[in-house]
């Protein structure tokens, strides 16, 4: 639906079909994607979609996940891809702001009030190349409440738009507004400080969701029970993923090695934001493996971001800290998540699309 | 996906099965670190029970793989002995203190015990004293160093007996089957025997390095969990025999090699409980009739003689369950018994008393010491006696399987701080009496612990069923 399909089959489906839409800002030169558009989920298939999806979320507020996500679009930008970044914080938009766009002309909102056919309309610039935005919603008073529809357009049309790389800047929160968009992406980001406050809450968006995702299968695997009771306190309920797994193999051993398989590939990848001391570096291995020990599915450490006056500095500029400072460590920590994803990408590209 | 509590002891620390003990050591400190109560990766995570879990379980598995022996049996356990097996006959040689860590297994256990006995032939054919095996239990003049010693045993349980000596873990694993000839010996021989016993003792402690206090403490360890398997055919054959040879008034030290030799021709015979039993058959017997009007009940005897235990109350001396107990019979009563065939029955026989008491002292100190290691040991594995999966726990199979344990409501009571009315209305299922169920819980969980149960199991199990009734009324 967002995107302009062009006439070509599938398999010779070249780059610049690919390229986002935004004809505003300059195209650099062809990204270097290789092989034809995967096909989507079913049902989708015939409409090109962004290779991967990126989502950063974390739970709680202010631990940098616009701050992360701006300056890695500008990274993967930067690297040759095409990046659309957009800002999926409903109630509190401030993307723009951190790559300093200024107020959007349109936003989000105009797409999902129907002031604006198509996600192109409301794509804007950024001023860096190949790195366009949709904003997020300005002043709508409703615009963090989405309704169910409206929620299941947006989440269509984002797995339809087309780009390299898509990135979901998530809001605060473990609602299911923005659950449902970090299960449907490629690399669930969960951004966390090295504090009690950033952990639980951390903990907790990646428990829900875990469970979201465990919900959303339950269809399909004949477990809706299994699901709701876990989602219960009540004393003698099922508690972790291991109890939902060991009762749905009872019911079903085949759905169930499926459903295991399918939540091991769904891993949540963490980035540490803030981390001050040498200790702190360590906090998303030390969460990854507690996480492993405790549920059995692996986390990946992307890497930890150290504390840096120069991102704060960038941020009162109004101005990624990748563009500002290069070379300080907030922006070398940035670069160098940017290009662990892109290794895991091509890893995974022959086999899996 | 496994949860930890399905997870081997490698993967619990997350070490290759073939990691030395030095790597397993640090990872067990930086897992200890990273689960700590404090640590910021676990805030939230889960309850705070499961990290205490998580930690107890790793504990356990770091101070099973750190001891050779045991490490030995677990690999065996999980099926991977041939490697290791390999290893040790690669780093052959006699087994000394200062041995790769990474050696033991049953061959060389086989060859330790061999060589023991063999020095234990020595011994008595030197007449020295037939049993090097037990010091602390051999003399009067011992007994006030073990008994100073044996205090400290958690430290020494949680200073792991890694690379002590395997001979001398195993000879003082089979102390406690020696303890009862040891005693006739000097009881039989005289007085005169003593100072040559001692002899030989410290003779063990300079041929065996590991004796230090701590590892008297600590070496039991075996005894009260792994191997179990030969710990109780060994009392078995050690204590009947003995108790017979006792009455008969034969020489004792050919008993001592009978058994020590019993038990290298079969250094792991299939485990039998019932031997345990039987082992504790012939004390009753003995008990009662040389110290009845001390003390009747033969399980006490050990408690009711020793004047100079201090550690006796705060030891859980009965802890470890029925076996603990029954091996203390087993080796009291031969005691008595040649305190009754002491010649002299006057003066004699007080002076007689006197050793028979300063040892049982020795002995139950020992006990005491070992108990409270064994119940550390076992603590996070316990065996449970056979319940069915699908057991109800209601009041009446937690009474039975506290009084397996032979635990007393009042020792349950002062361990959980669960006053012992609770546990009383607990056991009875008297639903309406008890605390609301949030309370419940908690007392529910904390004696399931202590019994060895999977709390969880337990606590669910006795609310439905408490729910249940009580909703009916």
């Amino acid at each position: 639906m967002g995107v302009p399909l062009k006439p070509v089959p599938l398999s010779s489906m070249t780059e610049p079909s690919r390229a986002p839409r935004s004809e505003a800002h300059v195209l650099g030169p062809v990204s270097k994607t290789p092989g034809p558009v995967a096909s989507g989920p079913p049902g989708l298939s015939r409409r090109p979609r962004p290779r991967r999806i990126i989502a950063v979320g974390g739970g709680k507020g202010g631990i940098g996940k616009s701050m992360v996500s701006a300056n890695l679009g500008v990274a993967l930008a930067q690297s040759g891809l095409n990046v659309l970044l957009v800002d999926a914080d409903l109630g509190g938009a401030n993307l723009h702001t951190c790559l300093g766009v200024g107020q959007p002309a349109a936003t989000l909102s105009d797409f999902l009030r129907k002031n604006k056919a198509t996600l192109e309309e409301v794509i804007v610039p950024t001023g860096v190349p190949r790195l366009s935005l949709i904003a997020g919603a300005q002043d709508a008073l409703d615009a963090a409440n989405l309704k169910y529809a409206q929620k299941q357009k947006l989440l269509k049309t984002l797995m339809g738009a087309s780009a390299d790389y898509l990135i979901l800047d998530l809001g605060a929160g473990t609602s299911f507004n923005t659950i449902d968009f970090f299960i449907m992406a490629d690399h669930g980001l969960l951004v966390v400080l090295p504090e009690p406050t950033s952990v639980e809450n951390a903990y907790r968006f990646a428990k829900a969701a875990f469970f979201r995702k465990l919900q959303q299968m339950e269809a399909q695997y004949g477990i809706q029970d299994m699901v709701e009771s876990a989602l219960t306190t009540r004393e003698g309920s099922l508690r972790t993923l291991h109890d939902v797994l060991a009762q749905a193999r009872r019911k079903d051993p085949a759905a169930a090695e499926r459903l295991e398989r399918e939540l091991a590939a769904f891993r949540i990848r963490l980035v540490v934001n803030q981390a001050r001391t040498d200790a702190d570096l360590n906090v998303g291995t030390a969460v990854a493996s507690a996480w492993k020990k405790f549920f059995g599915i692996e986390m990946d450490d992307l890497g930890a971001i150290r504390y840096d006056d120069e991102a704060w500095r960038s941020v009162r500029k109004r101005r990624p800290v990748l563009i500002e400072r290069p070379d300080s460590p907030a922006a070398t920590a940035i670069q160098r998540i940017a290009d662990r994803l892109l290794a895991l990408d091509s890893n995974l590209d022959p086999s899996s699309p | 996906m496994k949860p930890f509590e399905q997870q081997t002891y490698y993967e619990l620390l997350e070490v290759p099965v073939s990691a030395p003990v030095d790597d397993i050591r640090a990872a067990y400190s930086r897992l200890m670190e990273l689960y700590a109560p404090d640590s910021i990766a676990v805030y939230a995570l889960v309850d705070p029970e499961q990290v205490d879990g998580l930690r107890a379980r790793m504990t356990e598995a770091m101070e099973i793989l750190t001891d050779e022996d045991l490490r030995a049996e677990y690999d065996k356990d999980l099926g991977l002995p041939t490697r290791r097996m390999a290893e040790t006959v690669t780093a052959g040689g006699r087994p000394s203190p200062e041995a790769t860590p990474v050696a033991g297994t049953v061959e060389r256990a086989a060859e330790a015990l061999a060589s023991s006995a063999a020095a234990e032939v020595d011994a008595a054919g030197t007449g020295e004293g037939a049993s090097t095996a037990a010091p602390a239990a051999h003399a009067p003049e011992e007994v006030e160093q073990t008994s100073t010693a044996t205090p400290p045993p958690p430290e020494a349980a949680t200073s792991p007996v890694g690379p002590s000596d395997f001979r001398a873990t195993f000879f003082r694993g089979f102390s406690f089957a020696y303890v009862s000839s040891s005693l006739q010996d000097s009881q039989v021989l005289g007085s005169s025997v003593y100072v040559p016993t001692v002899a030989s003792a410290s003779e063990t402690a300079s041929s065996a390095p590991a004796t230090s206090a701590p590892s008297t403490a600590s070496t039991p360890i075996p005894v009260a969990s792994a191997t179990e398997p030969v710990q109780a055919p060994v009392a078995a054959a050690s204590a009947t025999p003995v108790a017979v040879t006792a009455a008969t008034e034969s020489a004792p030290t050919p008993v001592t090699v009978a058994a020590a030799s019993e038990s290298v021709t079969e250094p792991t015979p299939p485990v039998a409980p019932a031997a345990v039993e039987v082992a504790s058959e012939p004390a009753p017997e003995s008990v009662p009739q040389q110290l009845a009007p001390t003390a009747p009940a033969p399980e006490s005897t050990a408690l009711a003689t020793v004047p100079g235990r201090k550690e006796g109350p705060s030891a859980p001396s009965s802890r470890p369950g029925a076996r603990t107990p029954s091996i203390r019979t087993a080796t009291v009563g031969p005691a008595s018994e040649a305190g009754r065939s002491a010649p002299r029955p006057g003066s004699g026989r007080q002076l007689g008393d006197a050793q028979v008491l300063s040892q049982d002292s020795a002995i139950a100190t020992a006990e005491a010491a070992l108990a409270q290691v064994a119940a550390r040991v076992r603590e996070p594995r316990p065996r449970t006696p056979d319940i069915p999966a699908d057991a109800e726990f209601n009041g009446e199979l937690l009474r039975r399987v506290r009084e397996a344990r032979s635990f007393s409501l009042q020792q349950v009571a002062d361990r959980t701080r669960i006053s012992k009315g609770h546990l009383e209305n607990v056991e009875a299922d008297r639903y309406t009496a008890l605390p609301a169920p949030v309370y419940l819980r908690g007392i529910l969980m904390n004696l399931a612990r202590e019994l060895g149960l999977d709390p969880l199991r337990v606590s669910r199990s006795y609310l439905a069923l408490a729910s249940e009734k009580s909703g009916k009324k």
